[in-house]
C-alpha cells in the first residue's frame, strides 16, 4: 500500500486542509488521517508540512483553533474553518478545478 | 492584516505559551500515530520509533511554526541584543574603550550641535515664525540697526505684502517694585504687537491697538513670565499693581506665557510698555519728529500668506524711495551710499540676534570638525571590532558550521555594533550636557545677561540618536562582513588560531591611514585657530588691561539729573579709592573693547581734509588719573587736573595718530581746535596719549580726543569706574557691590567685571575656535594614536615568529625596535600624505576667522604632521619595545 503514495503537488496542501476542516473542527492528526483515507491512502501528508501550514493559515485568519477533547478522551487543538476560510476554500476550489480540467485537456489533446 | 497584526502581536506577549501550546500539539500528534502503530499490529517500541521517525526533524518543525507564527524577526533581534549584551560584557576591555570613544565623539557632536540649535535653529515662539522679516534699511556699509517711526508708519500703511509691522525699541529701564528698584531689560512696543506675533496673555491681557491710541497717557505694562516670578513670586494678583519703570508709575495688565522671551534670542525682555509711552521712559526723544535712523527702533513685518519674501521686499523697497523722499528730502549722499541705499528683509524666524552674525561660522567649522572625529572614533572602533573579529574567528566557524546563516551571524555581529554605539550615544549624551555648559562660557555675556536655552530638546535628542545609530551601522558593517567571510574548515582547524581572512591587515592600516589623514586636517586647524588668538593677544593695545576692575553704573531714568551726576560720580570715585588694595581709581563715560564709542566732530583750523570726512573721530570723558588707572602712557604735555572744570579753559588730550593726522610734524601741544559739542568754546590742546585699541583687538586704533569729565556741560547717563589693584581684579567685586548698593540713594550698578574678561570677550569668537579645536585635536590626536597603537601591537604579535628568527639570527634590539617604528612612520607619512590636501582645503574655509595668518600656511601644516609624527612614534614604542625584548628561543615555540 506504501508505494502507491504521492508527494502532494505545491499548493494544494491548503486546499485539501481547508476542505478537511469544513466538515467540522478537527485536529492536526485527524486531518492528516482524514486525508490520507478519503485519497484512498495516497495523499499522505508529511508531519513536516502539516502543522507550519496550520498555523500559516490560522495567522490568515482562514481557520481558527481552540482547545477541545479529543475521540479517546484527551486533550487536543482543534482547527475550525472560519467566514473568511470558507471563502478561501470556495475560490480555491475554483481555480483547482479550472486548473485540472485545463490539464486534462492539454493532456487529451496532445 | 489587521488580524494578521494582532496573531503575531499575541504571539509575541504569549510567547513561552505558544511554544508550550505547539510541544503540546506535536506531543499529541505522535501519541496518536503510536496508537495507530499498535493498533495495526507493531511492536510498542516500533511503533513509537516509527512514529518519531515520521515527524521528520522535529526541532525543524518547530522552527518552522515558528516562522509562521511572524515574530521571528522581533525574537530574532531580541536575541541578539540579549547574547550582545553578554557578549560585551565578557569583554569589558574591548567594551570600555569602544564606549568611551564613541561617547567622545558622539557627545563632541551633541554639545556643538545643542549650541548650533540654540543660537541658530530654535524658532522663535510664535504663530508662524517663518513668516516673520526684520525690515532693515542697507547700504555699502551693511545693515543699519535703528529704524526711524516713519518708516514704520509708511511700511504699516502702505505696504501689500505684509498681514502686520510692528515695532519694538528694547531699552534698559530702572525698574520699581514696592521698595526695591532693579535694572531690567524692557522695550517699548506698537500696539498690534502681541497680534501681529500671534501670542496671548498667560495671565491678565496683553497689549492691543487701543493702548497705543493715546500718547503717553496709557501707563501699562505686560511682564514677561519670568520677570513675574522673579519680582512677584508668581502672584496671580500681581495683576492690577503699580509697578515704576523710570520713575514713572505703570499699571501691570498681564503676563506673557513662560516660552516666550521677545523677539531676541539670546536676552530675554521683562517688561513691554506702549511705545506712547516712550517719551516717558526712554531718551525723551520724540517719536514723531526724531529725524534720522536714531536708537533701535526695530520694524518686524508679517508677510502675508502667499506672498513671496522676493515681492515683499521689491514693494518695500518702492516705498522706502516714497519714505525717504517724504520725510528725509535732505540726505546726504554720503549717508545714502553707505547707509540708506536700499530696504531689505531679513528673516527673523530665529530671532534676531547679535550672537549669530559672531557665531554662525564658527559653529559651522566646529561642527565640521567634531563630525571628523565621529569619523576617527568609527574607525577606532572598527579596527577594534577588525581584531576582534579575528579573535572570534573560531566561534563564528563554529556558529556557521551548525548551519546559521552568514547573514544571521553578521546580523548578530551588526547588532553588537549597534548596541555599542548606543551606548556610546547614552555616553555622549552625559558628556554633552557637561559639555554644553562649558561652551556657552565661551559666549559673550555682555552688559545683558545672556538667556539662552541649551538643555537638550528633542531635536537635540533625535539627532544624537540618528547619530548613534548610523555610527553603528558605519563602524559595523564592515568588521561583519569580513568576519562572516571565513572558509569554516580551515578556521577551525586545531592551531590555525591566526589563519586571518587576507586583507585584514591592510585594512586596520588603511582606517589607520585614514584617522591620521583626518587628525592631520584637524590637528592644522586647532594650530591654526591658536596662533590665531596668540596673534590676537601679542597686538599691542595701547592700555594695560591686567589688575583693573570696570564697573559700570547708570544713571538713566533715575533721579539724577546734569550737575548731580558729576557730583555723585566724584562722590562714587571717593568711595572707590577707598576701598582697600585699591592703588588707582578714574573713571570715563566708554571703556576699551566694551561695544561701545562716541562719536565726535573736530575743526582744526587751517587743516584740509583729503577726503572730506576725515574729521569723524572718537571721543571719551574722563576723570583725571585715567591714564594711570588704564595704563595709557603719556607722551607729551599733562594729563588732566582738577583743575579743569567747568568755567576754565576747555582742555583735550589726543591720541598718537590724531596728531599726527591734524599736526604732522608739528607740536599739538597748546594748539586749539574745535569739537561739535562744545563749537563756541575753542579746546585747547594739553597732551598726547598712546593710540588704544578700543573696537576690538584686530580693529585699528581710532583717532581719540579724551575730555575732562568735569567739564562737561550735560554729562552722559552711563559712566565706567576703573579701579587698578595691587590684587587680582576680580577679588575686588564684592567689595564694588557692598559700596556702591551700601550708598544711602543707591545708583544700579549695571555690571561690574575685569578688564581682561572684556578684553577676553571681545575675542569670545577666536576663543572659542582655539579652545574647542585644540580640544577636538588633542582627541582626534590620541584616537589616532589608539589607532597605531593597536595596529602596531597586533601587527608585533603576529610577527613574533619572524622576529625571533631574526633575532636568532644576530638582529639587534635596536633593529628591531627600527622595524617596529618605521612601519609606524610609514603609516604616519602615509596618513599625512593623504591628509594635506583635506587641510589645505579646510583651512581655506577657515581663512577669513584668521588674524595676522594665511590658511595653509606651510609652518602651521609642518607643526601639525610633527606632532602627528611623534604621537606615532610614542604610540608605536610601546609594542616596538615589546617586539625588541621577544626571546627568540619562546617565540621559535610560538604557535
Amino acid at each position: 500500500m506504501a508505494q502507491d503514495r504521492m508527494e502532494l503537488p505545491q499548493g494544494t496542501l491548503d486546499l485539501l486542509i481547508l476542505k478537511t476542516v469544513a466538515l467540522g473542527p478537527q485536529h492536526g492528526w485527524a486531518i492528516s488521517e482524514r486525508i490520507l483515507q478519503t485519497s484512498s491512502e495516497t495523499l499522505r501528508v508529511q508531519q513536516g508540512s502539516l502543522y507550519p501550514a496550520l498555523h500559516r493559515m490560522e495567522r490568515r485568519g482562514w481557520i481558527k483553533a481552540f482547545w477541545g477533547v479529543s475521540e479517546n478522551n484527551r486533550k487536543a487543538k482543534f482547527y475550525e474553518l472560519t467566514r473568511s476560510g470558507r471563502r478561501q476554500l470556495e475560490a480555491e476550489v475554483a481555480t483547482w478545478q479550472k486548473l485540472s480540467m485545463a490539464v486534462s485537456q492539454v493532456l487529451e489533446t496532445a | 492584516m489587521f488580524h494578521d497584526l494582532l496573531f503575531r502581536l499575541r504571539s509575541l506577549i504569549q510567547r513561552r505559551r505558544a511554544e508550550r501550546e505547539l510541544d503540546r500539539e506535536i506531543q499529541f500528534h505522535i501519541a496518536r500515530e503510536i496508537e495507530k502503530g499498535i493498533r495495526a499490529g507493531l511492536p510498542a517500541a516500533d511503533a513509537e520509533r516509527r512514529a518519531q521517525a515520521a515527524f521528520g526533524g522535529l526541532t525543524q518543525i518547530k522552527e518552522e511554526c515558528r516562522e509562521v507564527r511572524g515574530t521571528r524577526g522581533l525574537e530574532t533581534a531580541a536575541q541578539d541584543i540579549r547574547y550582545a549584551l553578554r557578549v560585551l560584557r565578557k569583554s569589558p576591555a574591548f567594551t570600555s574603550v569602544a564606549i568611551l570613544s564613541l561617547g567622545l565623539g558622539i557627545g563632541a557632536n551633541t554639545a556643538i550641535f545643542s549650541l548650533m540649535d540654540a543660537v541658530m535653529l530654535r524658532s522663535l515662539p510664535v504663530q508662524a515664525p517663518e513668516q516673520l522679516y526684520r525690515i532693515a534699511p542697507a547700504g555699502q556699509a551693511g545693515v543699519l540697526e535703528g529704524s526711524n517711526f516713519r518708516l514704520y508708519e509708511t511700511m504699516r500703511d502702505q505696504s501689500r505684502s505684509f498681514a502686520g509691522v510692528l515695532l519694538y525699541n528694547p531699552n534698559q529701564w530702572q525698574v520699581g517694585i514696592g521698595s526695591g528698584v532693579e535694572l531690567a531689560y524692557g522695550q517699548c512696543v506698537t500696539g498690534n504687537y502681541y497680534s501681529v506675533l500671534g501670542v496671548q496673555a498667560a495671565l491678565g491681557r496683553a497689549l492691543t491697538g487701543e493702548d497705543t491710541r493715546t500718547e503717553g497717557g496709557n501707563a501699562v505694562a505686560v511682564l514677561s513670565h519670568s520677570y513675574w516670578r522673579r519680582r512677584f513670586g508668581g502672584d496671580p494678583n500681581a495683576v492690577g499693581k503699580t509697578i515704576t519703570i523710570n520713575q514713572v508709575p505703570f499699571t501691570v495688565i498681564g503676563v506673557t506665557p513662560p516660552e516666550f522671551f521677545g523677539l531676541e534670542m539670546g536676552r530675554s525682555i521683562d517688561v513691554t510698555v506702549p511705545i506712547g509711552m516712550h517719551p516717558q521712559v526712554g531718551s525723551g526723544m520724540n517719536l514723531k519728529t526724531g529725524r534720522g535712523f536714531t536708537g533701535a527702533f526695530i520694524p518686524v513685518a508679517r508677510l502675508k500668506s502667499g506672498v513671496t519674501p522676493e515681492q515683499a521686499t521689491a514693494e518695500a523697497n518702492v516705498l522706502f524711495e516714497r519714505f525717504l523722499l517724504r520725510w528725509m528730502p535732505g540726505l546726504s549722499a554720503v549717508s545714502r551710499r553707505e547707509r540708506l541705499q536700499r530696504c531689505e528683509l531679513l528673516p527673523a524666524r530665529n530671532g534676531l540676534m547679535k550672537l549669530r552674525s559672531q557665531f554662525s561660522k564658527p559653529l559651522r567649522v566646529l561642527m565640521g570638525m567634531v563630525v571628523l572625529v565621529l569619523l576617527i572614533s568609527c574607525a577606532n572602533v572598527a579596527n577594534l571590532l577588525l581584531v576582534r573579529g579575528r579573535a572570534r574567528q573560531r566561534e563564528i566557524a563554529l556558529r556557521l558550521a551548525i548551519g546559521a546563516s552568514r547573514s544571521r551571524v553578521a546580523r548578530q555581529l551588526v547588532t553588537e555594533s549597534i548596541l555599542l554605539a548606543a551606548l556610546g550615544g547614552v555616553a555622549g549624551l552625559c558628556f554633552a550636557l557637561w559639555g554644553v555648559r562649558v561652551l556657552a562660557g565661551f559666549l559673550p555675556q555682555g552688559s545683558i545677561p545672556l538667556v539662552l536655552s541649551i538643555t537638550p530638546d528633542n531635536r537635540v535628542l533625535v539627532f544624537t540618536a540618528s547619530v548613534s545609530l548610523a555610527t553603528g551601522m558605519l563602524f559595523g558593517l564592515l568588521p561583519a562582513c569580513r568576519a562572516t567571510r571565513l572558509d569554516v574548515n580551515s578556521s577551525l582547524k586545531a592551531g590555525a588560531t591566526l589563519g586571518a581572512p587576507m586583507g585584514t591587515r591592510s585594512l586596520g592600516r588603511a582606517m589607520v591611514v585614514s584617522q591620521i589623514a583626518i587628525s592631520l586636517a584637524l590637528l592644522a586647524g586647532a594650530v591654526m585657530f591658536m596662533r590665531s588668538l596668540h596673534n590676537l593677544r601679542l597686538v599691542d593695545l595701547g592700555f594695560q588691561p591686567e589688575r583693573v576692575l570696570l564697573a559700570t553704573v547708570t544713571y538713566a531714568g533715575g533721579p539724577y539729573q546734569g550737575p548731580a551726576i558729576t557730583a555723585a560720580n566724584d562722590e562714587l570715585l571717593e568711595i572707590g579709592k577707598a576701598i582697600p588694595g585699591v592703588k588707582a581709581a578714574s573713571f570715563s563715560v566708554v571703556s576699551p573693547l566694551d561695544g561701545s564709542w562716541e562719536g565726535e566732530n573736530i575743526f582744526v583750523p587751517g587743516f584740509v581734509h583729503a577726503d572730506g570726512r576725515g574729521d569723524e573721530i572718537r571721543a571719551n570723558w574722563v576723570s583725571p588719573g585715567y591714564f594711570k588707572t588704564m595704563g595709557i602712557h603719556v607722551i607729551a604735555g599733562r594729563d588732566f587736573s582738577p583743575t579743569d572744570m567747568r568755567g576754565t579753559q576747555q582742555a583735550a588730550i589726543i591720541s598718537e595718530n590724531l596728531a599726527r593726522y591734524y599736526f604732522p610734524g608739528q607740536n599739538p601741544i597748546g594748539r586749539r581746535v574745535g569739537l561739535q559739542r562744545q563749537l563756541s568754546l575753542p579746546t585747547e590742546i594739553v597732551g598726547v596719549v598712546r593710540d588704544v585699541r578700543f573696537e576690538g583687538i584686530a580693529a585699528d586704533s581710532p583717532r581719540m580726543v579724551y575730555l575732562p569729565a568735569a567739564q562737561e556741560v550735560s554729562p552722559h547717563l552711563r559712566t565706567t569706574f576703573a579701579l587698578l589693584s595691587d590684587r587680582p581684579a576680580a577679588d575686588l567685586t564684592g567689595a564694588v557691590r557692598a559700596v556702591v548698593q551700601g550708598r544711602r540713594a543707591a545708583i544700579p550698578l549695571a555690571q561690574v567685571k575685569t578688564m581682561r574678561a572684556q578684553l577676553d570677550e571681545s575675542v569670545a569668537r577666536e576663543r572659542l575656535l582655539a579652545v574647542l579645536s585644540s580640544f577636538f585635536g588633542l582627541l582626534a590626536l590620541l584616537l589616532a594614536a589608539t589607532g597605531i597603537y593597536g595596529v602596531m601591537a597586533y601587527a608585533v604579535s603576529r610577527r613574533v615568529r619572524e622576529i625571533g628568527i631574526r633575532m636568532a639570527l644576530g638582529a639587534r634590539v635596536g633593529n628591531v625596535l627600527w622595524l617596529v617604528l618605521r612601519e609606524a612612520l610609514l603609516l604616519v607619512a602615509l596618513g599625512v600624505a593623504a591628509g594635506l590636501p583635506v587641510a589645505l582645503l579646510a583651512g581655506q574655509a577657515a581663512g577669513q576667522m584668521l588674524f595676522r595668518l594665511t590658511a595653509g600656511d606651510p609652518s602651521t601644516l609642518g607643526a601639525a604632521a610633527g606632532i602627528l609624527g611623534m604621537a606615532g612614534v610614542l604610540a608605536a614604542y610601546v609594542p616596538a619595545r615589546r617586539a625588541a625584548l621577544v626571546d627568540p628561543v619562546t617565540a621559535l615555540h610560538y604557535e
